[in-house]
């Protein structure tokens, strides 16, 4: 219930107050309550309310309440945190391989271990209702998953960096994630997927040279298919609880490598060879290239006809086809095409990369989300700063260059604050939520 | 929770420890029936992040003779070494792209970047600090046992003759 006003026709600033609380009680802004304290002792200061009526006007308001869930993220961080250090101690543990223990004590330690860590973890999940402890618990089996992978490769030898270890991580972690539906898990599982495919890089290419060239468009094609799944899924109940790590790994994966393949350098020392013919390259890499393309192109076609569908608006599905299917043809034209230079190849990139950041923040406003404009922000400032020093080093004073670089970092992080300010604000005002 | 959901968990949990013992079953297998021969290495020492201490070592049979070398073998591609045993070290005695007959020591290698042979047995962990005992020797030798596909497991190492036990230095 809202109070009657103080001393009604007597004092306008207390009677506006007033009003406005009597509309929007339930829509306070935070921020407005924040600084209602400070305002009123300006105003008693000035004489313009007295502190009885001060302490009225407070008491209309309901007391700021902590952010929402924020105990809860709290709790999340610090399990997950505990859970790292404590992984990482095992690991590090083991990895001295401590010549005191033998072989089959360390793999009875492992192979006892996981399993009761999973149990705990499942008994406090589930049985006592613990949950992010819990949940902590099996995401701590996951990693003692992974470390008793390569502790058998260890105490057999089996050569250092084998692509199986990762991939064997990886093919054990992504059940449990779907299971416990555990975004932690499920970060981890996408991460190990993607580092299974940079280990078995090497046994699919010969030439160094060839990084930019194959690699980097592997890594932004695949990034698309992550950002594809995660769409598709969030089309489904069952699933939509999954498609948000999906969408930001596939993103930031995707941008991470437009990013590298804006430097010029790379294109700089490369004596093209036709990287398409047969034997170059092995069959293996070409396979999971056409197969993540396929995927990309299916998970992000299937959303457009589950949308259509259901007579769901299309919103920026279109937006994300086209640009998905135009950088899909860079990649390919990169790969298959041959005169580029460099010159060429790093504008082209460089140009796809800034429509990327446009096409990021466009995405972020109409789907009302922050984390889009946050990437591409974060990307926009990274671009700014790499093609600074690429074209300022051969050109000017070292000194001059530094002293650049740090008022680009400084004027670039204030004018980036606020440009994302303005954005979250306007999405804000829109009704959106961030 | 319902009963689909907890026999989901534990069927994964339990498939997860199958693949932990399959790993294990296979390397135990080949070091309980195979061939073991001993085979002549130099090492390197670097460090793992998930695993530790190890050091490369570089086997003499890994080089391609003259006529193979000569045909650029495509990375990946397998290549049968038929060993004999020599007075201390097994020696290779030919080098076949098909697998060698019954009766026949050999170990399957497959031609990295460098063009030399991948036995997968280039890896050797040692306890923390001890790589430099590996690295310092004067001759460095590999016991290994081979199952009858060719493939080698690690048994131990000879470091000056002397089986590597870093606990009695």
């Amino acid at each position: 219930m809202i109070p009657e006003p103080i001393c009604p026709g007597t004092f306008s600033a207390a009677n506006a107050i007033w009003e406005a609380a009597q509309l929007e009680q339930r829509s306070v802004d935070r921020r407005f309550l924040d600084l209602l304290p400070a305002e009123i002792e300006s105003w008693q200061g000035q004489g313009i309310i007295t502190p009885q009526q001060g302490q009225a006007i407070i008491d209309t308001y309901p007391a700021p309440a902590p952010p929402r869930g924020s105990y809860g993220r709290l709790v999340t961080v610090l399990a997950i945190l505990g859970v790292v250090l404590l992984a990482l101690g095992v690991i590090l543990f083991f990895a001295s391989n401590w010549g005191e223990i033998p072989r089959i004590l360390k793999l009875a330690m492992f192979l006892i271990g996981v399993p009761t860590t999973y149990i705990i973890g499942y008994w406090l999940r589930y049985r006592r209702g613990y949950h992010r402890v819990g949940m902590a618990a099996i995401f701590l089996a996951t990693l003692f998953y992974g470390a008793g992978v390569h502790l058998v490769a260890q105490a057999y030898n089996v050569p250092v960096n084998d692509p199986q270890l990762f991939l064997f991580w990886f093919l054990g972690v992504l059940p449990v994630a779907y299971v416990t539906r555990s975004q932690a898990i499920l970060v981890l599982s996408i991460l190990l997927f993607l580092a299974s495919v940079g280990f078995l890089l090497p046994l699919w290419l010969d030439d160094g040279d060839a990084i930019p060239f194959l690699v980097f468009p592997l890594y932004l094609v695949l990034g698309l298919m992550l950002f594809g799944l995660g769409r598709f899924q969030a089309q489904f109940d069952l699933t939509r609880t999954y498609a948000r790590a999906y969408e930001i790994f596939g993103m930031l994966t995707t941008f991470g490598a437009l990013y590298l393949l804006t430097f010029r350098f790379w294109f700089e020392e490369f004596r093209r060879r036709d990287l398409a013919s047969p034997g170059t390259v092995a069959w293996e890499f070409w396979l999971v290239l056409f197969a993540a393309t396929a995927l990309a192109a299916l998970s992000l076609g299937g959303t457009t006809w589950q949308q259509i569908r259901i007579h769901r608006p299309l919103l920026t599905l279109p937006y994300e086809l086209v640009s998905s299917f135009i950088l899909l043809i860079a990649v390919f034209l990169l790969i298959y095409l041959p005169g580029g230079n460099d010159l060429t190849y790093p504008l082209i990139f460089n140009a796809f990369l800034l429509l990327g950041i446009v096409g990021l923040v466009f995405l972020g406003y109409f789907r009302s989300e922050e984390v889009w404009i946050n990437i591409a922000l974060i990307f926009f400032g990274l671009d700014v700063f790499s093609r600074y020093f690429e074209f300022s080093f051969d050109l000017f004073d070292r000194s001059l260059v530094f002293v650049g670089a740090g008022s680009i970092l400084l004027a670039g992080g204030f004018l980036l604050e606020r440009g994302r300010r303005k954005v979250l604000e306007r999405i804000r005002t829109s009704g959106g939520e961030v | 929770m319902s009963h689909k959901f907890k026999v989901a968990f534990f069927a994964i949990v339990a498939a997860q420890m199958v693949l932990l013992l399959a790993m294990i079953g296979v390397k135990e297998y080949t070091l309980r029936t195979g061939t073991t021969v001993v085979l002549q290495t130099v090492p390197v020492d670097p460090r793992s992040m998930l695993q530790g201490d190890f050091v490369i070592l570089q086997y003499k049979i890994a080089t391609l003779p003259a006529h193979l070398q000569t045909r650029k073998l495509a990375k990946g591609t397998v290549v049968y070494v038929v060993l004999r045993k020599g007075q201390e070290v097994w020696e290779a005695e030919g080098y076949d792209l098909f697998q060698p007959g019954l009766g026949e020591v050999f170990i399957k290698g497959r031609v990295d970047g460098s063009g030399r042979l991948d036995f997968g047995l280039g890896t050797y962990f040692v306890p923390e600090g001890t790589g430099r005992i590996i690295e310092r020797a004067s001759d460095i030798k590999v016991k290994a046992t081979i199952n009858s596909q060719g493939s080698a497991v690690i048994k131990e190492i000879l470091v000056d003759g002397e089986p590597f036990s870093p606990g009695s230095e």
